[in-house]
């Protein structure tokens, strides 16, 4: 067993003891950088990997306020989609989610075509489109703010994936393939 | 295959600070005059944080004036600069590089004053020197990594010049007026390690004080001070490592005052010269003099505060410094100082000029940006577009929605950043919270408008968190009132992060009996519509338009159901007119936002924006009771069926329907059923309550306020000499 092993085991023995876990519960939650050597002593997963952080609603295939409500999350970024795309692509999804039942799309978009995505009760989110950015913020570059934007979104939501679709869409792809989309989940 | 280059760069890409700046400088002045340059990552155990190559660098490449190499990828290459002895004292095998020359760039001191050795110079001599069978010239970026390597002198090729890192004036450089007449702000922008700050506490708050008679900015992270202080100074506006664009940091600093623990070894201290680029005069220990010579002032601890009050009384002085500054930096770390290097060194460039494109955030107009709630309609976004309709051109409107319908700004040229509400996301406060608390902050980093103008009932929490960050912005509260009575006043405490409240007028004004009605705080205009009257299409023109045949027309517009659904008031509505006899004509409005609605066949769906600009092409409408569509309706003075929505959170729509019946605008339908419907329709159909209707909004309109609330705006920002 290595050194980090051996002082994981021991740690871990000593946070069996009620009272000292609740202690160091407790310190962890007050202190940010004492929870770090801890999750790191401890091998405890990044966040990114944990259950979402944020609880969005999962599409209208499921039933009540509940049902889906713990599907990881897999963003689906679509920038650059012609009008009338956003129906196909909402569609897409849709059925790939229909057919796994695996997951909740997050769909981020870089224009107006919102309602395709909110009718079937998918989370959007936006991002400014890479002309609209050129006119606002000339001197920063739009491709590191779409990185930024979106790493955003996946720690805010703790999301799972992300899915990058491109202007040529998702034409021609077999229809098991799109299913991917769902392979994250149980 | 061996791909040929001017020149590559190589280093452990991920490494932040300044490294990758000055790497990224070089690049943007290679490509700026044809010199084609190659990009190699060399991993090392130096990056801890970030296993990625810096954003600086990935924009480059993505810019296509550097070419990422792959591990493997075989290259040719006249000159081969290395940065970072560290880096390169153990190459990695598999980097097939060819090179002409070699310059080994340190960029840091070999030993420090804590006696830490960083890199044996032999040794990295000799790597390199395996590694590419070159061997490589030195050159230090600076005299103080000179004087550490002068011991090692004879076991290397140390160049008789150092290679000065780059920095282009044009980019940072930012307006200066002087300071006198105003508090002066002084900042630093460092890393918040411990050596990073002095160790004394009276040197400390002797340089950085706390007593407000300057502004302390630290962009960085102060934790380090709480280890010598036991606190972190409230007064001072701290901000974490990257939290702001330093070019937008250091542009509002009067003075860059850099003190850092007696024993470390500023090798360089970049952002001491993007400060004097920007030109914010420099305030720096004695030591630094021979890196800077007079383009910086040098001081003890004690010395800092008198010298920085003499130079902000003295406007002449303080410009002259800055001067000196900028034109140091240009002189010796311009770009044209490294295009001069390279041709000394490996001749003429052998590929055609590229543009490097925008780098310097353009500061024409004061930026406003208009954030709104995601109401039961479009109310909030309406009323922020119409002050944006009539802003002055000294003003660059842009707005952050919570409203799905945000797009339709779009059609008048204005930027939009959306945050979707907590009732699109189906989340609890809880969680939304925080959510758009980052957000909004990211919002405000990223576009640093002058001001913001809210228009919601519910200032966020998360919008009271963020406030304190952001003190140099005006921030406008755009607070329709109207609230029901009774609603609970704890929103109207959060107005307090406001520095203007601005209240839209309200037609029925007499009626509104709730909270806000006796506050004093607002700044009240008239009513604030869209459009103005002289804006509405004629009846002929808007039917043309709409594509309506002779007859009356019934327009039905109950909102986008937002907040609950309309289907069944809608439905009521429509079989009603379906009964109306004379050839009435049905036109439902659907909103870009409503959902999907079957309508029957005799209705036609009209999706327009916006709607009131097409409203005198009906004879009769059944309108919601909102802020918007009312006073769009009494604008058009169309005889109407007010339907209020009781589910809203503050806005009594109630109470505005109650007050257009008493006045003979229209009826009020609190309560949507057959009966009701057809009951309403019946007056309006009604030549009689249609001709008294009309006449009664005539006697009730009012001015569009909207030009008067940006106004105001516009004259709060030039108080504050934000306005340019």
């Amino acid at each position: 067993m290595s050194g980090l092993g051996r002082v994981r085991r021991a740690v871990r023995r000593v946070l069996a003891v009620p009272a000292v876990r609740r202690r160091a519960a407790a310190l962890a939650n007050r202190m940010p950088s004492i929870r770090a050597i801890g999750n790191a002593v401890l091998g405890v997963p990044p966040a990114t990997t944990r259950r979402p952080v944020l609880d969005i609603r999962p599409g209208r295939m499921f039933w009540g306020d509940l049902q889906g409500r713990r599907l990881p999350i897999v963003v689906v970024v679509a920038v650059g989609l012609e009008p009338g795309n956003g129906e196909t692509l909402a569609l897409e999804i849709e059925q790939a989610q229909l057919a796994t039942g695996t997951f909740r799309p997050l769909v981020v978009v870089d224009g107006g075509e919102l309602a395709p995505f909110r009718r079937r009760g998918f989370a959007v989110e936006a991002v400014m489109s890479q002309d609209a950015y050129a006119q606002v913020n000339p001197q920063d570059a739009w491709s590191e703010y779409l990185f930024e934007r979106v790493n955003a979104i996946v720690r805010a939501y703790g999301a799972t994936s992300v899915v990058p679709w491109t202007a040529t869409g998702w034409q021609g792809t077999p229809r098991h393939v799109l299913r991917l989309l769902g392979a994250l989940g149980r | 295959m061996t791909s040929d280059y001017d020149l590559l760069l190589a280093s452990d890409l991920r490494l932040p600070g300044g490294t990758t700046a000055s790497m990224a400088e070089e690049i943007r002045a290679q490509a700026a005059v044809g010199y084609r340059t190659a990009l190699l990552h060399v991993p090392s155990g130096l990056a801890n944080k970030g296993l990625g190559i810096d954003p600086r660098l990935r924009r480059l490449v993505d810019e296509g004036l550097a070419d990422l190499i792959a591990p493997g990828q075989r290259v040719s290459t006249r000159l081969a600069v290395l940065r970072n002895a560290t880096v390169f004292s153990q190459v990695p095998v598999g980097l097939p590089i060819s090179a002409e020359r070699v310059a080994m760039i340190a960029n840091h001191v070999a030993l420090d004053a804590a006696r830490i050795r960083h890199y044996e110079p032999a040794v990295t001599d000799a790597a390199v020197t395996a590694w590419l069978g070159v061997r490589p010239t030195w050159y230090p970026i600076g005299p103080a990594v000179r004087e550490s390597l002068e011991p090692d002198a004879a076991a290397i090729d140390l160049a008789p010049a150092d290679w000065f890192n780059l920095l282009d004036v044009a980019e940072w450089a930012a307006d200066r007026t002087g300071v006198s007449g105003r508090r002066p702000v002084i900042g630093r922008h460092s890393r918040s390690s411990p050596a990073k700050w002095p160790e004394s506490a009276h040197d400390l708050l002797a340089v950085y004080p706390e007593d407000g008679s300057v502004q302390v900015r630290v962009l960085g992270g102060a934790a380090a001070v709480g280890d010598v202080l036991g606190r972190v100074p409230s007064r001072w506006i701290v901000e974490e490592f990257g939290a702001k664009n330093p070019r937008d940091f250091v542009a509002e600093l009067d003075f860059f005052v850099y003190f850092h623990r007696s024993d470390l070894v500023e090798a360089y201290g970049r952002t001491i010269m993007e400060a004097m680029a920007s030109g914010a005069v420099a305030i720096l220990p004695e030591h630094f003099r021979e890196t800077f010579g007079d383009a910086a002032r040098y001081a003890s601890p004690d010395q800092v505060q008198p010298l920085i009050a003499a130079l902000a009384a003295d406007d002449a002085a303080y410009l002259a410094q800055s001067r000196t500054g900028q034109e140091f930096v240009r002189r010796t770390h311009g770009h044209q100082v490294h295009v001069d290097r390279l041709a000394r060194l490996i001749g003429e460039p052998s590929g055609p000029a590229r543009g490097t494109g925008v780098r310097r955030r353009p500061r024409q107009r004061s930026r406003v940006l208009f954030v709104n709630s995601n109401g039961a309609g479009m109310g909030h976004l309406t009323r922020l577009l119409a002050m944006a309709e009539r802003s002055s051109d000294a003003v660059e409107p842009m707005f952050f929605s919570m409203s799905q319908a945000v797009p339709v700004v779009e059609q008048y040229g204005y930027p939009w950043e959306y945050c979707p509400s907590r009732g699109d996301l189906g989340c609890s406060v809880q969680e939304w919270n925080p959510l758009f608390a980052e957000r909004f902050a990211e919002v405000l980093r990223r576009y640093r408008p002058q001001a913001v103008v809210f228009d919601g009932t519910m200032p966020y929490v998360g919008m009271v968190q963020v406030r304190p960050a952001f003190p140099d912005t005006l921030f406008v509260w755009s607070r329709r009132g109207m609230w029901r009575a009774g609603t609970t006043p704890k929103f109207l405490a959060r107005g307090s992060i406001f520095d203007l409240v601005i209240q839209p007028g309200e037609v029925a004004a007499e009626a509104d009996h709730g909270p806000t009605s006796s506050l004093a705080d607002a700044r009240v205009v008239e009513p604030v519509t869209l459009l103005d009257e002289s804006d509405l299409l004629d009846r002929d023109a808007a039917r043309m338009e709409l594509g309506l045949t002779e007859g009356p027309a019934l327009l039905i517009s109950l909102g986008a159901g937002a907040i609950n659904d309309l289907t069944s008031d809608l439905g009521a509505f429509t079989d009603a007119a379906a009964e109306l006899p004379g050839g009435w004509q049905t036109v439902v409005a659907r909103p870009a936002i409503a959902g999907d609605v079957d309508l029957p066949t005799h209705v036609v769906p009209v999706s327009v924006f916006p709607l009131s600009r097409y409203l005198r092409a009906f004879d009769a409408c059944v309108v919601a009771a909102g802020y918007n569509s009312f006073h769009e309706a009494v604008l058009a003075s169309v005889p109407a069926a007010f339907v209020p929505n009781l589910e809203t959170t503050t806005d009594d729509q109630l109470g505005r329907a109650r007050w257009a019946a008493d006045r003979g605008l229209g009826v009020s339908v609190p309560e949507v059923t057959p009966e009701t419907a057809r009951a309403a329709l019946a007056w309006l159909a009604d030549p009689s309550s249609a001709v008294g209707a009309r006449a009664a909004a005539d006697a009730v309109r009012r001015p569009n306020g909207a030009g008067e609330a940006i106004r105001i705006i516009e004259s709060a920002l030039a108080e504050r000499g934000l306005l340019r």
